[in-house]
């Protein structure tokens, strides 16, 4: 009987001591021995400071800080119940994220008008980049309208230096934006359309007549058609769209092939 | 005593099947993705840790996916509620490795969570509506309303699923992660269904 009671508590004293050594070490492991990153008091404050400018006066509830593989970059997340605030090491807003929006209220349905001078003067109050101009204003669903505002270069817009924004007009509510910051390499458009298709004719030994449009734009060289290509400067470019789907970037300086890209249809 | 720590025991084993039949009542999620995209393997891995987020209990097929095995997801009796398919496809319709094409006939069953990742795939509800995503406060479809090409799909699965989903609403989920893409067509996302939904397994 007392041999049973022994053996019973033996077995759970070795049971608890080895979920313990399990957990601690478990723990022991996850945990960064070293470059443990924090939130900033003072990213904290900047945070505050955008969330006044967007109406929101909630206590912060969360901060963190993510790596963005993408971008091999780490960023600041400030949070209360109604938007996520980004910051960037440098502590640049980079942008803002809606966890929740508010009902609409009003009867009026607001027109593009509207909706141009509330995200102009939003857009100014969040003393967001000066230089860069209202390109694109179209709704996007049943409540929330889409603003993008990039920098002009003689007429080509370079979506990389720019803000991509979502609002609701009615509410005066931003409920997201991020801010793109980099520069072309170069503006200068040397490149005929022709020549452009010529060279992508040559590199990529494709025909002419599969060429179904081709545009100018600001592109981000890429290693789509060259796995060694580590470039990812960005140029204004021939963007030439394939009977196939898939688009070819020609610099429009240097005409040669950058990279490109396919569309999933 | 023997009966006693035979008793305790059987107690223990009772609670324990218990326990592990509730975890497996979590609802099932699938992610296809074709290896014709350059971005296939990104966009699948994206969507399995994103499902996970959500609470789902996921499985994958990535590379050359077939119209026979999305179709025996699509009509499994079980305990699937969600997929993901990133491929190639247009309005009304989707494709597998080979570009067979599934469309609203194939599909039915009733799903809490829908994401086709291809062009045009909501163009119109056609999808949304043979997946039974619409009409209902805790489902949803998301899809293209649009072309949209393979290297924004990833740059846009990257913040959806990894950044955003198990956060806020689906919705907002794709708007946040839409503004991750710069440009103005790059991300042409659509929601049917439930603009509430959060995407949280059942």
């Amino acid at each position: 009987m007392k041999k049973n009671r022994k053996i019973f508590l033996f077995s759970f004293i070795a049971i608890i001591l080895l979920t313990s050594v399990i957990v601690y070490a478990q723990t022991s492991f996850d945990t960064p021995v070293e470059d443990v990153k924090t939130v900033s008091a003072e990213m904290i404050n900047i945070s505050k400071d955008v969330l006044k400018k967007l109406d929101s006066t909630e206590q912060i509830t969360n901060t963190e800080v993510v790596y963005d593989e993408l971008q091999n970059k780490n960023f600041y997340k400030v949070s209360n119940s109604k938007y996520t605030i980004k910051l960037d090491e440098a502590k640049n807003l980079v942008g803002v994220y809606s966890i929740t929006t508010n009902p609409i209220t009003t009867k009026k349905v607001a027109t593009k008008e509207d909706a141009k001078t509330m995200i102009t003067n939003k857009y100014k109050e969040l003393n967001l980049p000066e230089e860069y101009e209202l390109s694109y204003l179209e709704k996007f669903d049943d409540e929330i309208w889409q603003a993008n505002f990039e920098k002009n270069y003689n007429g080509i817009y370079n979506k990389y230096e720019s803000v991509k924004i979502f609002f609701i007009p009615e509410n005066n509510e931003v409920v997201a934006f991020t801010i793109f910051n980099e520069k072309a390499d170069s503006s200068v458009v040397s490149v005929k359309k022709d020549d452009a298709i010529l060279t992508a004719e040559k590199s990529l030994d494709i025909n002419k007549s599969d060429v179904v449009s081709a545009t100018l734009s600001m592109e981000k060289a890429n290693n789509y058609y060259d796995s060694q290509n580590a470039d990812t400067s960005i140029h204004p470019s021939w963007v030439l769209q394939m009977s196939d789907n898939s688009i070819v970037y020609v610099d429009a300086t240097n005409n040669n092939v950058i990279g490109g890209d396919c569309i999933n249809e | 005593m023997n009966k006693k720590i035979v008793s305790c025991i059987i107690l223990i084993l009772i609670i324990l099947t218990c326990l592990t039949s509730t975890a497996h009542a979590s609802a099932s999620a699938k992610v296809f993705s074709n290896g014709k995209s350059g971005t296939y393997k990104n966009c699948g891995v994206y969507a399995v840790d994103g499902f996970a987020t959500l609470g789902y209990s996921c499985t994958s097929s990535m590379g050359s996916i077939t119209k026979s095995s999305m179709l025996s997801w699509i009509k499994n009796t079980g305990n699937g509620y969600a997929m993901y398919v990133h491929t190639f496809g247009g309005s009304g319709y989707f494709n597998d490795y080979n570009g067979n094409s599934i469309t609203t006939s194939d599909i039915s069953g009733n799903w809490d969570f829908v994401y086709i990742d291809s062009s045009y795939s909501a163009k119109t509800s056609a999808l949304a509506n043979a997946f039974h995503t619409t009409g209902y406060s805790n489902r949803c479809f998301l899809g293209w309303s649009g072309a949209v090409t393979t290297g924004n799909a990833e740059k846009f699965n990257y913040y959806f699923w990894l950044d955003n989903v198990g956060h806020t609403t689906i919705r907002l989920a794709a708007i946040n992660a839409s503004t991750g893409v710069p440009g103005s067509g790059t991300t042409p996302t659509k929601l049917y269904g439930s603009t509430t939904y959060k995407g949280t397994a059942r």
